[in-house]
């Protein structure tokens, strides 16, 4: 059984690839299964979607610890200890990453989805680049069950007919530039996991309850982000404007009355560049 | 439509199983993990893809009252809901049993708070289980789809009459998809007879009928009560017709329960729902290192199958009963229900143990399996109690130290100590 876990976030097509690489493996006669990660979905927050595929009927269920293969849409995940995306990649593991500069070392495969999708689709979402480039990776699946799996989910997921064109050349596209690395089948189940014994706990322990209030600064939001704002000091008035919008209060004026971005918690939603009125807010990668 | 093979999640495949069943009427309620069959059906609805009506309503409780009343004038009714939701309109469950209204609800299985929780346990559904519905619990994306049909199959027969609960694990299966065969018009309608109720609510005007009246007679109550038992009963006969049709319509085989390298095994694993497959791959890998261990997979709960379980359990050594619920005071609902079955069987096991995961959707893999296997081993025949066995792993309890630790309640915090000094 091949395992592949894929990490993005939410809006650059994780779970829409992992359907593509699953339907493409079932039109070559393998049996496989794909479920996404479901959490707190929003645009930009981390997710996570899951392939299993197999000669034989697939025996297993749920998220996969022990992955043959980990697919990253988003580089900056890499570092993300709440992430994590290697863990338990196998040791015969392959890492297919949407970054450059391109090139295949070893068992790890760097292709620059975003920068073709954006020339090819008009816009940065990689789920047919980086499933064709899997595919082609994993030697799973001929370049024309990529390409009818790549049509069937992105219609499916009410994709114009345009843009389909443009997803089959970019799918196309990646798929040539990736060697067939051939992973092997795997035998071996997922990692066992140790147990532990759980025991009854005082009231405010075994309550489901929070003490500690006002914690939520805790959780910094600034991993949503999939664009980054930035102030040209040389332009910006302190005109206060983007303070004023930020829906998150994630600008504060320093002592000089001067806006500035705490990036720990900003979610990159651009509002502050929308309301700009001298435009001196660009936008970046996160 | 024809017989066709599409990548379906466990959701799709129930709007499918209705879609098939050529249900007339659809009442809905949105409530995750389950929303996704509800919004397919009303969009098949809308398009006019699916000659049913559609009914959004303002709770469970309400909509299920319509789906027993719609079934009741001779409407063949889908429902769907899920965890709260099952809950909440469980008093019309028990009207719609009692009315004898032979509709199908799938129950899209997740967990009931507090504290709130999304992914699947099955204490909703088992919550539901002394209603009088039947009670068919799905494995795959496949088994949604038969099971609603075989449902309306066994439910809508004369000699039953009654309500059928069809369950699929939340996210675990609802979400996850797999390759699943649509059926073929043709072979659905060979299979599946035109619903017509005997007596319809609304029927002849005539000849008006009302069902149910209130009753302040023991006598009236009780019979009907037995009545309601000796329904369900029946089902199962009617159940292994209805399978051999199906076969023979579909080339799938459904029993009320299926076995799996049981008859050597020394062990045996019970398990239900979408992670009888993680059983299934752990007891061939258990295989291979020679233990002789087997899975039995209960697919009919109500009415719950003693003899079938008892057949398939009686030369075992070892039982291992792996559910995922747990009832507060008691341990696993299924538990004493596989024990009662075998205490009158001639070969009882030495050993029967109770285990409890999967709550919450927490994994279930080998490590667990091994577990299970190491303590009905160890375990003595004459031992007093067998305490329910809780499997929670080592990495889920450093988190829940975490999680304690950020809540200010772990053991010897701050504010724990704050609070609680004396």
């Amino acid at each position: 059984m091949l395992r592949v876990r894929l990490h993005g976030r939410g809006g650059q097509g994780t779970k829409t690839a992992g359907s593509i690489i699953s339907l493409a493996a079932t039109l070559e006669g393998y049996h496989a299964q794909d479920s996404p990660m479901y959490g707190p979905e929003r645009r930009g927050a981390p997710v996570a979607s899951f392939v299993r595929i197999s000669r034989d009927q697939v025996n297993e269920r749920g998220y996969i610890t022990s992955p043959d293969v980990v697919v990253l849409f988003d580089r900056s995940l890499a570092s993300s200890k709440a992430v994590d995306p290697l863990a338990g990649l196998r040791k015969a593991g392959v890492l297919v990453a949407n970054e450059g500069p391109e090139g295949t070392e070893g068992s790890v495969v760097r292709i620059d989805a975003s920068s073709r999708a954006r020339r090819l689709v008009g816009r940065d979402n990689v789920s047919a680049a980086m499933a064709a480039a899997t595919c082609r990776a994993l030697g799973i699946s001929r370049v024309e069950n990529v390409l009818s799996a790549v049509e069937t989910e992105l219609r499916e997921v009410g994709l114009a007919d345009q843009d389909v064109q443009k997803n089959l050349a970019l799918a196309e596209e990646c798929y040539s530039l990736v060697p067939a690395l051939g992973v092997r089948d795997q035998d071996s189940p997922e990692a066992e996991h140790a147990l532990a014994e759980v025991r009854y706990a005082p009231h405010y322990v075994s309550t489901s309850l929070i003490m500690s209030t006002g914690n939520s600064p805790q959780k910094k939001t600034g991993g949503w982000r999939t664009s980054r704002p930035v102030i040209d000091y040389s332009k910006c008035t302190n005109c206060m404007v983007c303070f004023v919008y930020c829906p998150d209060s994630a600008i504060h004026l320093d002592a000089d009355g001067a806006p500035r971005i705490d990036y720990d918690n900003c979610k990159g939603c651009m509002i502050c560049l929308t309301e700009c009125p001298i435009r001196a807010v660009s936008e970046e990668a996160p | 439509m024809t017989s066709a093979k599409r990548m379906l999640t466990g959701n799709m495949a129930a709007a499918w199983g209705a879609r098939s069943s050529n249900v007339d009427y659809v009442c809905g309620y949105p409530i995750t993990p389950q929303s996704e069959i509800v919004e397919t059906l009303a969009g098949w609805v809308d398009r006019g893809e699916m000659r049913a009506k559609f009914t959004n309503f303002d709770s469970e409780h309400s909509m299920l009252a319509a789906a027993g009343a719609a079934s009741l004038t001779g409407a063949r009714t889908f429902t769907a809901t899920a965890s709260q939701g099952l809950i909440y309109g469980l008093e019309m469950l028990y009207a719609i049993a009692g009315w004898r209204a032979p509709i199908v609800l799938v129950n899209v299985s997740r967990g009931v708070g507090m504290p709130m929780i999304l992914q699947v346990e099955h204490g909703d559904v088992l919550a539901a289980r002394d209603s009088g519905f039947i009670q068919l619990h799905a494995e795959t994306c496949q088994d949604v789809i038969d099971f609603v049909m075989l449902g309306y199959r066994v439910g809508e027969d004369r000699r039953v009459m009654l309500p059928v609960i069809v369950n699929m694990d939340g996210f675990v299966l609802s979400f996850a998809r797999e390759r699943v065969e649509i059926p073929e018009a043709r072979a659905v309608s060979r299979f599946l007879p035109e619903y017509e109720h005997p007596t319809p609510l609304l029927g002849d005007p005539e000849a008006p009928v009302a069902f149910s009246p209130t009753t302040t007679d023991g006598f009236v109550y009780s019979y009907f009560k037995h009545q309601l038992h000796l329904a369900s009963i029946e089902s199962k006969k009617v159940f292994a017709e209805a399978a051999k049709d199906f076969s023979a319509a579909f080339g799938r085989e459904h029993g009320v329960v299926e076995e799996f390298m049981t008859g050597d095994a020394e062990t045996v694993f019970v398990a239900t729902n979408s992670y009888s497959s993680i059983v299934r791959s752990g007891v061939m890998a258990l295989r291979r290192e020679g233990e002789r261990v087997g899975m039995l997979r209960v697919k009919m709960l109500r009415p719950f199958p003693s003899e079938e379980v008892a057949r398939a359990l009686g030369s075992a050594r070892h039982v291992a009963v792996y559910e995922q619920n747990l009832a507060p005071g008691r341990g696993g609902i299924i538990y004493p229900e596989v024990t009662e079955a075998l205490y009158h069987s001639p070969h009882r096991p030495e050993v029967i143990q109770s285990f409890i995961g999967g709550l919450g959707g927490t994994q279930l893999g080998l490590g667990e399996m091994r577990l299970m296997l190491k303590k009905c081993k160890a375990s003595r025949a004459d031992s007093r109690l067998h305490e329910p066995v809780l499997l929670f792993r080592k990495e889920d309890s450093d988190r829940l130290a975490e999680a304690l630790r950020l809540a200010g309640t772990a053991p010897g915090t701050a504010s724990a100590v704050r609070k609680h000094a004396g």
